[in-house]
C-alpha cells in the first residue's frame, strides 16, 4: 500500500492529460455556429445542375470531377442537365461563391476546397499586389 | 405467335447485351462542346520569320491572358512564347556563316504541340496528354511537378512553378486559371479560346500577320497553302518529335 501516493498523483495526470483538449477550449467558441446559408446553397445547386441542398451536399465534388474531366481532357465545356437544361461547365461561374465555400467546409468541420488557388476567385482579383 | 424456349432466352441475352450500352449513351449525353469551337485535326502554327520584327507583343499579350507570371529570375522563369536567335532556335543548322540577316531575325519560340511528344511519353501520372486535335495539353490538376517532362522536351517548352505564380502577377485575368508553385505549365494553343471560336492571342496580337494557325489535316487551310508556297523548317527533327510549329525563312 505503499504506492497510494503514486497512484494517485498517476491518476490526476491521467485525468488531466486526457481531458487537456476540453479543457483548452473551455470557454471558447472555435466553431462557427451558423448554419449553411439556404439561399446561396440554392444559388450553387441552381449553377452545378441538381435540384437542392440535399442533393449539391451529396454529389457537388462528383459533378466538379466530372466537369474537369470533360473540359479538360475532351473538350467539352457545356454540362446538360438531366432536365435539359445546358450549364457552362466553369469554376469562373461559381467563383462568387467561393467565400461561401469555405465558410460551409468550416461549418462542417473539412478541409478548405483547394480550388480557388488556381481558380480565381473575384475576392482574389482585388487582392493581388 | 409462340416462342420457343431457345429463341426466348437468345432475345434474353441481347436484351441484356444492349443495356450498358443504353446506359453509357445516356451518360455521355450529359456533356456537350460548344458549338461556337473551331474544329480540327491536327492544330499547328507557321511563323513568318520574314515578317516578324521582334516587337514581342505577341508574348506579353499570351502571359497577360494566361496569368503567366514575370519572375524577373532567368533560371526561375515561366514563359509560354518567348524570342530565342538562329542560334538558339536552331542549333542543329546554325553554323559560322550564316548571313548576317538571318543571324539578327528574331525567332518566336513555344510549344510545338509535337505529334510524338516526348512530355506525354515520360509524364507519371498523365497530366501531359495529347488530344485527338493535336493540342498537347495538361491538367494542372494532375501535376506534381516532377519536372520529367522539362527534361524529355527538346524544346525548352515547359516551366516550373518555382514560386507563388500570383506573387509575380500584377493583375489576374479572371477568365483563365493561374497555377500553383510545384506545377509545370506551357503553351495550350489557346485551347480555351478555339473551344469558344476564336483564334490564339499571339495571332491576334501579332500587327504583322506574322504568326498563322490553322489545321494541316485540312488541305485548303491558310496554314496549309502558305507552307505550300513558302520554303519552311522546324526545330530539332533529329529529335523525332514530329513538331507542329513552322518558320518561314
Amino acid at each position: 500500500m505503499n504506492n497510494n501516493r503514486l497512484v494517485a498523483l498517476g491518476l490526476i495526470l491521467f485525468v488531466v492529460i486526457f481531458t487537456f483538449p476540453v479543457l483548452m477550449n473551455l470557454g471558447k467558441t472555435t466553431v462557427q455556429t451558423q448554419p449553411p446559408d439556404a439561399l446561396a446553397m440554392q444559388g450553387l445547386a441552381d449553377k452545378l445542375g441538381v435540384k437542392n441542398e440535399q442533393e449539391y451536399r451529396e454529389k457537388h465534388m462528383q459533378i466538379l470531377s466530372e466537369w474537369k474531366g470533360a473540359v479538360v481532357r475532351d473538350g467539352k465545356r457545356i454540362y446538360v442537365t438531366q432536365d435539359g437544361r445546358e450549364i457552362p461547365m466553369s469554376m469562373e461561374n461559381l467563383a462568387s461563391q467561393s467565400q461561401y465555400c469555405n465558410a460551409c467546409h468550416d461549418y462542417a468541420g473539412i478541409e478548405k476546397p483547394k480550388c480557388w488557388t488556381c481558380h480565381v476567385a473575384p475576392d482574389d482579383v482585388k487582392g493581388v499586389k | 405467335m409462340s416462342l420457343s424456349r431457345k429463341d426466348f432466352l437468345k432475345a434474353a441475352v441481347c436484351t441484356i447485351g444492349l443495356a450498358p450500352l443504353a446506359i453509357m449513351a445516356a451518360s455521355s449525353a450529359r456533356t456537350a462542346p460548344d458549338p461556337r469551337a473551331l474544329q480540327g485535326a491536327s492544330w499547328a502554327m507557321a511563323v513568318d520569320t520574314t515578317k516578324c520584327t521582334g516587337c514581342n507583343e505577341c508574348a506579353v499579350a499570351c502571359h497577360k491572358g494566361h496569368n503567366v507570371p514575370n519572375v524577373g529570375n532567368s533560371k526561375q522563369e515561366v514563359k509560354w512564347i518567348w524570342q530565342e536567335n538562329y542560334e538558339g532556335a536552331f542549333p542543329e543548322l546554325s553554323h559560322n556563316y550564316v548571313d548576317e540577316g538571318m543571324k539578327k531575325r528574331p525567332f518566336m519560340l513555344l510549344c510545338n504541340h509535337c505529334e510524338n511528344p516526348t512530355c506525354v511519353k515520360v509524364c507519371p501520372t498523365q497530366a501531359t496528354f495529347r488530344r485527338p486535335d493535336g493540342i498537347v495539353m495538361m491538367d494542372y490538376h494532375r501535376c506534381i511537378g516532377c519536372r520529367y517532362c522539362m527534361t524529355g522536351c527538346p524544346y525548352g517548352a515547359r516551366s516550373l512553378n518555382f514560386n507563388e505564380p500570383r506573387d509575380f502577377l500584377k493583375e489576374i485575368n479572371p477568365e483563365f486559371p493561374t497555377r500553383v508553385k510545384g506545377v509545370v505549365e506551357k503553351c495550350n494553343f489557346c485551347e480555351e479560346r478555339l473551344a469558344i471560336g476564336k483564334k490564339p492571342l499571339c495571332v491576334e496580337a501579332c500587327r504583322y500577320q506574322a504568326l498563322t494557325f490553322g489545321d494541316l489535316a485540312d488541305a485548303n487551310s491558310e496554314i496549309r497553302k502558305l507552307l505550300n508556297d513558302h520554303p519552311s523548317q522546324q526545330r530539332k527533327l533529329s529529335f523525332g518529335t514530329k513538331p507542329k510549329v513552322f518558320y518561314i525563312v
